[in-house]
């Protein structure tokens, strides 16, 4: 009878594990360029659930940023965003609300509604979303540059038009580095593939939310290959019950309950992939704004390469070993992900 | 005209016919911070459409490197010392409350402060 080491098991076991899920990271960068010929369609916002209005209760009600150990990483490298450019395509933005008061002149809001319609924010979602990622206090990177694009209206309803020309805006900006998008419809749009295939190639990145209808049918743009596709969970890292699932899932993050700035100065929690993404794009912000500080003179195609595989490599492995539907690579590892950077 | 010239100009015709224009709305500027008063605190300034409170270095604790503020129960956020955090308009005499709530390095909590506003002199 053979002499079993259980410290040898454990290791071919871990060892395999860690094969299988290198095996998923290579396999998710070959798909970084397929495409797929679709129509075009509505697209939405997507609706958040609502959790009350003013929250009195300071303790936990940043739960998102003890998650990312958010402090650790501002002091620690001395870096808040600055240097980095964040497109965020959604319901514009309330540039009066003193979570924006520290951008200035610097914080545009762009309609692409057409007409005469303004860039300023009526329906709220916006404002949540370029908050999360750039808001003061509220924002995971506050020093980041944040161009608001604005495609749908107050009541949250846009086209694939208005979407797709503010992306082909952003294929213009040659400064440009995320792309914000936590909106989208269970309908493609094949015009809109194709302008997204296109700032991958120029070295954006574009961080999509799965959507909240807890479904595994394709949902665009989240369902296109070469994005990074945001499923949501809650403080105790389990799936939020709204969240879509499916093998396009890349990552997870904090959605459930999540506080930002609304319309009128307010605040308030909301909960959905919306929000989850935003976090990941405000850390994404805080990567590149390291890594450019670092290496200055870094192609944006090398750093969104770099800042990427650092992510999804240091993604705290969540629900079954390796990729898996509903988490994806796993749930964001801050510290992890920073220290992953330092080797770059 | 040059036919280069010509090509130019229709090339950026097409290019501007295809590049949808969007409509712009810049952010207002934020107020200029006065002097922050060294017997106070906090360093209130109330602008036009905005207050811009400071925590005094002085009156935070030596382990401090963050603090999260609310005012009137309505959390802003977490912010580093140095910080200036804009509020809402707060007019001269209304009263109000600001909690502050300092954190370590890694933003555990140290202390909690509680400021009437007002000051009294």
């Amino acid at each position: 009878m053979k002499d079993v080491n259980n410290n040898d098991v454990a290791k071919e076991i871990q060892d395999s594990e860690a094969k299988k899920i290198e095996k998923d990271r290579k396999k998710f960068f070959e798909h970084l360029g397929h495409l797929n010929k679709k129509k075009s369609v509505v697209i939405q916002k997507i609706s958040p659930i609502w959790e009350g209005a003013a929250v009195p209760k300071v303790d936990g009600t940043l739960y998102d940023f003890e998650y990312l150990h958010l402090l650790k990483l501002w002091t620690q490298y001395g870096i808040r965003g600055q240097g980095v450019n964040v497109y965020v395509i959604d319901s514009g933005v309330d540039t009066s609300h003193p979570s924006f008061i520290h951008h200035g002149s610097s914080l545009v809001s762009a309609s692409f509604l057409g007409g005469q319609t303004s860039g300023v924010d009526g329906n709220g979602h916006g404002t949540w979303v370029c908050g999360k990622i750039g808001g003061q206090g509220i924002g995971i990177a506050p020093r980041c540059k944040l161009h608001s694009l604005r495609t749908l209206d107050d009541a949250g309803t846009g086209s694939a038009e208005f979407t797709t020309a503010a992306l082909k805006w952003v294929l213009k900006q040659e400064d440009a580095h995320l792309v914000n998008m936590s909106l989208g419809s269970f309908q493609p749009s094949a015009e809109q593939e194709k302008i997204l295939d296109q700032l991958r190639k120029a070295g954006v990145l574009v961080v999509a939310a799965a959507g909240n209808a807890n479904t595994n049918q394709p949902f665009y743009p989240a369902y296109y290959e070469g994005l990074l596709a945001v499923s949501a969970i809650d403080r105790r890292e389990v799936k939020a019950e709204f969240s879509n699932y499916g093998g396009h899932i890349d990552i997870s993050a904090p959605g459930v309950a999540c506080y930002g700035p609304y319309l009128k100065g307010t605040f308030r929690k909301l909960s959905g992939t919306s929000m989850a993404t935003p976090i990941v794009t405000g850390l994404l912000t805080l990567g590149l704004s390291y890594l450019k500080i670092r290496h200055p003179d870094m192609a944006r195609i090398d750093l969104r390469d770099a800042a990427l595989q650092a992510l999804l490599s240091s993604a705290k492995d969540l629900g079954p070993a390796g990729r898996d539907v509903f988490f994806g690579f796993g749930g964001l590892n801050g510290p992890a992900f920073f220290d992953l950077l330092s080797k770059v | 005209m040059r036919l280069d010239l010509l090509v130019n100009l229709l090339f950026l015709g097409v290019l501007s016919c295809c590049v949808k224009q969007p409509n712009v709305d810049p952010a207002p500027a934020p107020p200029p911070v006065d002097v922050i008063p060294e017997d106070k605190p906090l360093g209130i300034l109330r602008g036009a459409n905005v207050t811009a409170v400071q925590v005094v270095p002085k009156y935070a604790p030596e382990n401090a490197v963050a603090f999260k503020l609310s005012y009137n129960n309505v959390l802003y956020g977490m912010f580093t010392l140095s910080e200036i955090v804009y509020l809402p308009v707060i007019p001269e005499n209304e009263k109000g409350r600001v909690e502050i709530y300092f954190l370590d390095s890694v933003g555990d909590p140290i202390v909690q402060k509680t400021y009437l506003i007002p000051f009294e002199d």
